[in-house]
């Protein structure tokens, strides 16, 4: 058979006398020599969560060689990896699916990649997929999506913060690893009998500096039980209904997007030591960030 | 789930949260009402921009501009930059044997309530 035309660029000896008809097509994307290695890895915020990881290689003689292990990651949202030998051959099929726990999308990314050597020093290769999973939204390979941890909607939850001490402000730092869009915050503010007018201000900062502040549109005055409400979206002060729903609402931007580290808390001006912040939620939208 | 108080800031909180996630306690930092009950010279070592003689108005002013935190400060979020950890197939990690940012990995200062 003739040779192939020889590419029009200065090619280097070896290459220009290869024979081109030796060019093989394989079954599949992935062929693993025997070096090479399933690597896994994921991130987690979700409680007892189990990812079970299947699939099969199409080894010599067409034989199919399936492959099942599983994988727990920690629930701190640091990379949990996992590199697995799989026999040599073509990767056929690989399907990653949540068999114990219950993840929200948004909470539990994974990353399966090849790579060569099974060791902290393996050389990561490629991507073969990932995606947040679920129980019933597994991640798979051929036909899937390669999505990264900050795309789709984000894990929608109410964080709950604790009570700080009698006389303080409340605050909430970004968890590690994670990326919080606020879309709303409440707390209920109780004062005392000692007359001042308290001025709440929510704030976000980056652990030192605001980088937002909204101060409610009213003062709050002593002996009150006020729930002090602040949501994405609304324009400014929104409504103070402090003597009969005792509810006061503000403002916040849209896309307020907060990096781990970033803190949102109160700063509420002539607190009395006898005011008690409690009842305290965060609505969140959550990524992970994958670093 | 458990309840746990702060020995530092004295804040309550529960640890899972209600929604099962882990919640990772960091003591908010120092308000106004707690630099008024400090000695001065404490309070100008930490805000030596405060004039010469200040008002409750005057420390909420600064801690607005900048927030600092308490002695014995506790955060226990993971410390950022910690590398991943392998694990061998079927096999479970501690969740808390990672660095936190201000707490022993062990989070040994926890109080129940």
């Amino acid at each position: 058979m003739p040779l192939l035309d020889q590419p029009p660029w200065p090619a280097s000896p070896e290459f220009a006398r290869a024979p081109r008809i030796n060019a093989l097509q394989g079954p599949a994307q992935y062929l693993f020599t025997g070096e090479d290695a399933l690597q896994i890895d994921s991130f987690d915020s979700a409680a007892g969560v189990t990812l079970t990881i299947a699939g099969a290689m199409l080894g010599t003689d067409l034989q199919l060689l399936p492959f099942s292990f599983t994988v727990t990651p920690t629930t701190n949202r640091v990379v949990t990896t996992v590199r697995v030998g799989v026999d040599s051959g073509w990767l056929e099929h690989i399907r990653i699916i949540v068999t114990a726990g219950a993840p929200l999308l948004g909470q539990t990314f994974v990353f399966v990649r090849i790579c060569r050597g099974t060791l902290a020093n393996a050389l990561t290769l490629g991507t073969i997929a990932s995606g947040y999973v679920t129980a019933n939204t597994d991640l798979y390979w051929p036909g899937g999506t390669t999505q990264l941890p900050l795309d789709g909607e984000g894990w929608a939850q109410a964080v709950t913060i604790g009570n700080p001490a009698a006389g303080t402000d409340w605050s909430q730092t970004v968890p590690t690893n994670a990326r919080w869009e606020l879309v709303a915050a409440s707390a209920l503010l109780t004062t005392s009998a000692v007359v001042a007018n308290r001025q709440p201000r929510l704030i976000a900062d980056d652990g030192a500096t605001p980088v937002f502040e909204a101060a409610s549109p009213v003062a709050i005055t002593a002996g009150l039980a006020i729930r002090e409400s602040w949501g994405a979206g609304a324009g400014g002060p929104v409504s103070a209904d402090i003597l009969t729903g005792g509810a006061v609402s503000s403002g916040l931007p849209n896309d307020l997007y907060l990096p781990a580290g970033f803190r949102v808390r109160s700063a509420t001006g002539a607190i009395d030591v006898g005011d008690q912040w409690s009842a305290i939620r965060l609505y969140v939208r959550e990524w992970i960030e994958g670093v | 789930m458990g309840k746990f108080k702060c020995p530092t800031c004295l804040g309550t909180y529960e640890d899972p949260q209600p929604n099962g996630a882990r919640y990772y306690h960091a003591c908010p930092p120092i308000g106004a009402s707690e630099l008024e009950r400090m000695p001065e010279g404490q309070v100008r070592q930490l805000y030596p921009e405060l004039p010469a003689a200040f008002t409750r108005g005057d420390l909420e002013r600064v801690c607005l501009q900048r927030a600092v935190n308490r002695d014995n400060h506790i955060d226990e979020n993971i410390a950022p930059g910690v590398p991943g950890r392998f694990v061998k197939p079927n096999d479970k990690l501690d969740d808390d044997d990672l660095p936190r940012v201000s707490a022993p990995r062990k989070l040994t200062h926890r109080r129940p309530l």
